[in-house]
């Protein structure tokens, strides 16, 4: 019981460390912005992404910045992973309005919501954070209700010893299976935006390849295929074709 | 019967029919001519035919035509009637030359006329007296005949500049104009009162190039009464017609090209005082003209501006607002004005999804007014079906015009049209709908804090033993029945042991005791400690507990018999006689054998009651 008090005590440690360490940066962030020095309080919250690549606050934060700076293609790039990692963030959505608004076109459609993105939103009613408590809680619960069962003399409690034991396995080992399912989702891609103002869509994937069409930037495509130095994309309006990778920013 | 008689009726059928049926012939006035004169050959039809298509004129030119003339007469009740289209052609080279057949078409039949053949043949000297104003030469020939005057009687002279002749003139509104802005073109004939003019030719028509133009027919000629440069003059409207210049730039309106035959005054009279008239072929040309013309500002244009060049009013009408689901309603757009309504467009209505809008019938009503251009309406009718319950709204609609008089671009719009379906079936977007609408249309501004942030999750869990945190406990379950397994054991080992090490003793004793039979004192010494050592071993009770009641209550406990207890009780208190009482009567012997027979006995007991 020691070893397992030493371990939340280090966890709750670790969080309040956390919070402290990036909160003076942040305060700054927010103080520039709201001087209107945006480009000050992106490097800030750059600074801040380093260290917590997947906060939704600070993509949105920045994104609002890069929206103030008319930067549309970063601005884009930041709500959709805002609202990637948090799907029911509606401000989020709204400003994303705004910022597709200063596209100089659009094509209108939305992507079929993939396999893994759906898990994500389902499970999405606990955060990762929550899920991976829930997988330690139930495992120290199995432990628990093991030693009810191994300890007791009586019958009756012997057996709910043992079919909470087994209950409290299943839940946590579904907790594992979520907690890496959803941090799997937000540590790898799918889509991309097209970050330079123009891209070329190529046919093949070469530079002398034929273009098929110039897409601007803020356009959402998703990453099909790779190769050297190339994606395979795919567009809204269905067309696909070949793009640098470094013209793409995975989201 | 025979063929001879079969073969009269049959003719008399014939011409029979032939009365009743269509004649359409060709008529040559001659057919033989010099190749500088002019046939007339004109096709006559006895019944009211469509479509009469003359032959094309191969080695011919049309100098004049078509003339239509229509006759009809009735004859003893019977009604006969004629009509004939005739042309004037003139040969273009010599000898027999064809004229093929016309065609035209009555009841639903093709009718053809036979070929004629014309002799053409050397040119014919056209001498004076022949072809002189008729009632000239009639009277001046008649006079000199009778009266050898020849000079004619001078009448009053005239001023010489009077009648100057004939001339073609283009007469046009504008010389510089915006693109689409409507110009009217009309080809006028003046003609002076002592001028005449005969066989009009048109040698050059005009083509419009990169106008859009509307030309007007104008199939009745008719003399009218003008002054051109400040003259009277008799004048006929050739050709007049709408352009739209297409492009901007300096643009060139063709020459209108005519060739006739003049007559004008030689400045004689005959005796009745009538000038003497001069015959010659003539042609004449209207001139080119540009116009210079203007792109429309690309500054301020609206984006509802579909090149529309005038002035406008827009109005909108729905015949009904109040429908059922799957209910056709009309929503018409017109849009009134001058300019040029033949080529505007009017943006399609903006309509929710619900409304299924479907392609407009396009209604014109459009008159070409010379004076301003095109005037009339264009109208739009969509027919509308809901598909779903609910109040919709067609967004205004907007037309955006370029106005030539202030120069600038206007744009009218009509009111937005609300249509109310009553019945229907749901619209299964309307909850989302709703949400949208709840969401602010404002920017938001930044989150305030990094708190409860859901995604940071992955760092901190990159950062915490996780996956340890979880197997750990689950490790833990084997160590602890490991734990309890261990320790179960060891407390039931010491027991055991005790006991074993105990009945070695009694057993050591037992031997030894053995051994010194006969010496009394050590016999009964080893016999009691062995005994006492075995009541430790069977009954797990210490030494100062040890007394005799004691140890016959346990014993009992257990369940052993009653004589067993007191043949124990019986060694263990020879025992003790022994050694203190200076009792010589005992039998060691027995002694010994007794206490082997109760431990046995005590033994076997217990096991037996386990």
């Amino acid at each position: 019981m020691k070893r397992i008090f030493h371990i939340f005590f280090c966890l709750f440690l670790l969080s309040v460390g956390y919070a402290q360490s990036t909160n003076d940066k942040f305060l700054q962030s927010q103080k520039a912005f709201n001087e209107k020095e945006y480009q000050v309080a992106i490097d800030f919250l750059k600074e801040l992404m380093e260290e917590d690549p997947y906060n939704e606050y600070i993509h949105y934060n920045l994104a609002n910045a890069y929206y103030q700076l008319g930067n549309v293609g970063e601005s884009i790039y930041h709500y959709e992973k805002t609202l990637k990692i948090n799907p029911d963030f509606e401000v989020a959505k709204v400003n994303l309005d705004f910022a597709k608004k200063m596209k100089v076109s659009d094509i209108k459609g939305n992507f079929e919501i993939s396999q893994k993105q759906m898990f994500y939103q389902l499970f999405d009613v606990l955060s990762i954070r929550a899920w991976a408590i829930l997988s330690i809680i139930c495992s120290v619960l199995v432990l628990v209700s093991f030693s009810y069962y191994y300890f007791s003399n009586q019958i009756v409690s012997k057996k709910i010893g043992f079919s909470l034991a087994i209950a409290f396995f299943v839940i946590g080992l579904i907790s594992v299976f979520i907690t890496y399912h959803q941090k799997n989702y937000l540590t790898t891609y799918e889509m991309g935006i097209v970050i330079p103002k123009e891209v070329l869509m190529k046919e093949q994937p070469r530079e002398s390849s034929k273009t098929k069409i110039k897409i601007i930037e803020g356009t959402k495509v998703l990453i099909q295929e790779q190769s050297e130095k190339w994606y395979k994309v795919k567009l809204v309006n269905d067309s696909i074709g070949w793009v640098k990778q470094n013209e793409i920013r995975e989201l | 019967m025979n063929a001879k008689a079969l073969y009269s009726i049959f003719l008399f059928l014939c011409t029979c029919f032939t009365w009743a049926q269509v004649s359409f012939v060709t008529k040559v006035s001659r057919d033989k001519i010099g190749i500088n004169e002019a046939v007339e050959v004109s096709f006559v039809m006895n019944v009211d035919g469509d479509h009469l298509t003359p032959p094309e004129f191969t080695n011919f030119q049309v100098v004049g035509g078509p003339m239509q003339s229509f006759s009809s007469s009735w004859v003893n009740g019977k009604s006969s009637k004629t009509i004939s289209v005739g042309f004037f052609i003139q040969p273009t080279k010599q000898g027999k030359l064809t004229i093929g057949s016309a065609t035209m078409t009555y009841e639903g039949k093709v009718y053809k006329t036979q070929p004629v053949t014309i002799e053409v043949g050397e040119p014919v000297q056209r001498t004076q007296p022949q072809n002189p104003p008729h009632r000239n030469r009639t009277a001046q020939s008649l006079w000199d005949e009778f009266f050898g005057n020849p000079e004619p009687q001078q009448t009053p002279q005239l001023p010489k500049n009077f009648g100057e002749g004939v001339h073609v003139v283009a007469h046009i509104n504008k010389k510089s104009a915006y693109i689409n802005e409507p110009i009217t073109v009309e080809y006028r004939l003046y003609v002076s009162h002592y001028n005449a003019v005969n066989h009009i030719q048109l040698l050059n028509m005009p083509k419009f190039t990169n106008f859009w133009n509307h030309v007007i027919e104008n199939t009745q000629q008719q003399v009218l009464e003008g002054t051109y440069k400040g003259k009277e003059y008799r004048y006929i409207v050739l050709q007049k017609g709408v352009l739209l210049p297409q492009k901007d730039g300096d643009l060139t309106i063709d020459p209108m090209e005519l060739e006739m035959l003049v007559e004008t005054p030689t400045g004689r009279y005959d005796i009745f005082g009538r000038p003497e008239m001069k015959r010659e072929l003539k042609k004449y040309t209207s001139g080119t003209h540009t116009i210079k013309v203007r792109p429309l500002p690309i500054d301020n244009q609206p984006e509802s501006f579909l090149g529309a060049v005038g002035s406008f009013t827009l109005d909108k009408q729905v015949n009904k607002t109040q429908v059922k689901a799957n209910e056709a309603l009309e929503l018409t757009i017109t849009v009134k004005g001058k300019g040029n309504l033949q080529l505007i467009d009017i943006p399609k209505p903006i309509a929710p999804v619900a409304l299924e809008v479907y392609e407009p019938q396009i209604i014109d009503k459009i008159s070409n007014n010379l004076s301003v251009g095109m005037q009339g309406s264009r109208t739009y009718k969509y027919t509308i079906v809901p598909q779903y319950k609910g109040k919709y709204t067609i967004e205004p609609i907007e037309f955006s015009y370029f106005d030539i008089e202030s120069k600038t671009y206007k744009t009218l719009t009509t009111e937005p049209t609300v249509i109310d379906v009553t019945e229907g079936p749901d619209l299964p977007t309307n909850t989302i709908k709703k949400n949208e609408s709840i969401t602010p249309n404002k920017f938001q501004i930044n989150h305030p804090t990094l708190a409860n942030a859901k995604g940071s999750a992955v760092t901190w869990l990159e950062n915490i033993p996780f996956i340890t945190s979880v197997i750990l406990p689950l490790l833990m379950i084997p160590f602890v029945v490991l734990f309890a397994k261990i320790k179960e054991a060891k407390g039931a080992n010491t027991l055991k042991n005790q006991s074993r090490r105990l009945n070695k003793l009694v057993k050591k004793y037992l031997s030894t005791a053995k051994k010194q039979l006969g010496n009394k004192e050590v016999f009964y010494e080893l016999l009691e400690k062995s005994l006492h050592n075995y009541i430790r071993a069977v009954l797990h009770i210490e030494t100062k507990d040890m007394s005799n009641d004691k140890i016959k209550e346990i014993l009992l406990d257990k369940g052993i018999a009653e004589e067993t207890i007191i043949d124990f009780m019986k060694i263990k208190a020879n025992c003790e006689m022994a050694r203190y009482a200076q009792f010589t009567a005992s039998d060691q012997e027995v002694d010994y054998q007794l206490a082997i027979q109760v431990i046995q006995s005590i033994d076997k007991q217990l096991k037996d009651n386990k």
